[in-house]
């Protein structure tokens, strides 16, 4: 747990932006390690195989908690009116309009590109955690870069 | 496309925080609550056996109470005073049809012929008393029963 409770928690809190809800979910995705752990029959990386736990966990929160998007949407606004006009906070500003971009995606395209752009994920490993073909990952990738670039061309 | 020089002026970071020491005590955390669950799931596994045995022995108990209740000679007495009952409400116009016919064969027949014999101005008082029916189902007696017809002299 030590050596994946960083990334896997901030592919978590990416997906979910939410630090309660990515604690949560964190939590719920160790203990499926933990209680799943003989079902395990190592073809896959373990990295992987916890990725695809998570990645489970934060679907399955998506589709319990219907409002989510709209409190994601409202934490990183919150975070966005909390910054003042010094260089370092300017930044932050910059990273927060990205993150709105990310959230106006469609979910398999936010989840792929996450993968993708944050934990620099080959496409290999992100279609065995996600059972897709390559060709389509790319595609989803290709999408959802296109529609984050348009977006901050629209709020600049 | 080039996907490592895409969105470079943002690059990999990200703008949330986390609590300070919150990766050090993720572990301990997580583990509490798996004990916890793990003990909650025990004890409502516990509650749902005690409430399995209480609802079976409830069943052999009550089960148990409607045998010996029903062996009981004054309980089987009872059922059989409401059987005869529950058949007497059944079938009572069946029974009065079949005893009025037999009665008036057994009785009325026979009578008649004697009374005919032995006291003839009685005959007459009975058969003015009669309402026509009861002429007419006398009538139908008196011809069906060949008894009657071995009577006469």
């Amino acid at each position: 747990m030590d050596t994946y409770k960083e990334p896997i928690y901030w592919h978590i809190r990416r997906l979910v932006i939410s630090h309660e809800d990515a604690e949560d979910i964190l939590q719920e995705t160790f203990i499926n390690v933990y209680r799943f752990a003989d079902s395990f029959k190592g073809d896959s990386k373990v990295f992987t195989w916890l990725y695809r736990i998570a990645t489970n966990e934060c679907t399955r929160h998506f589709r319990k908690n219907k409002n989510w998007i709209n409190k994601a949407v409202k934490i990183t606004e919150g975070m966005a009116e909390g910054l003042s006009g010094n260089d370092a906070e300017n930044s932050d500003a910059i990273l927060l309009k990205f993150q709105q971009a990310i959230l106006q995606l469609p979910e398999k395209q936010r989840i792929v590109f996450n993968m993708r752009y944050y934990d620099e994920l080959s496409y290999e490993d992100i279609g065995n955690i996600l059972d897709s073909s390559v060709n389509t990952l790319k595609t989803n990738y290709h999408y959802a870069s296109e529609k984050i670039k348009q977006y901050l061309i629209d709020q600049a | 496309m080039n996907e490592d020089t895409e969105f470079q002026e943002t690059g990999k970071k990200t703008p949330f925080k986390v609590p300070t020491g919150f990766f050090e005590h993720i572990s301990e955390k997580t583990l509490l609550k798996a004990k916890q669950r793990e003990q909650n799931s025990r004890k409502m596994l516990i509650v749902l056996r005690t409430f399995a045995v209480a609802a079976s022995f409830s069943a052999i108990a009550l089960l148990g109470y409607f045998i010996t209740e029903t062996e009981k000679p004054e309980i089987k007495q009872e059922v059989q005073n409401k059987q005869t009952e529950i058949k007497d409400t059944i079938q009572p116009s069946k029974v009065i049809a079949k005893q009025i016919t037999i009665a008036e064969i057994k009785k009325v027949a026979p009578a008649k012929a004697i009374i005919k014999e032995t006291h003839p101005e009685e005959v007459t008082d009975v058969l003015s008393e009669m309402s026509d029916d009861e002429l007419l189902q006398l009538a139908a007696i008196y011809k069906s029963d060949p008894f009657i017809e071995e009577s006469q002299p």
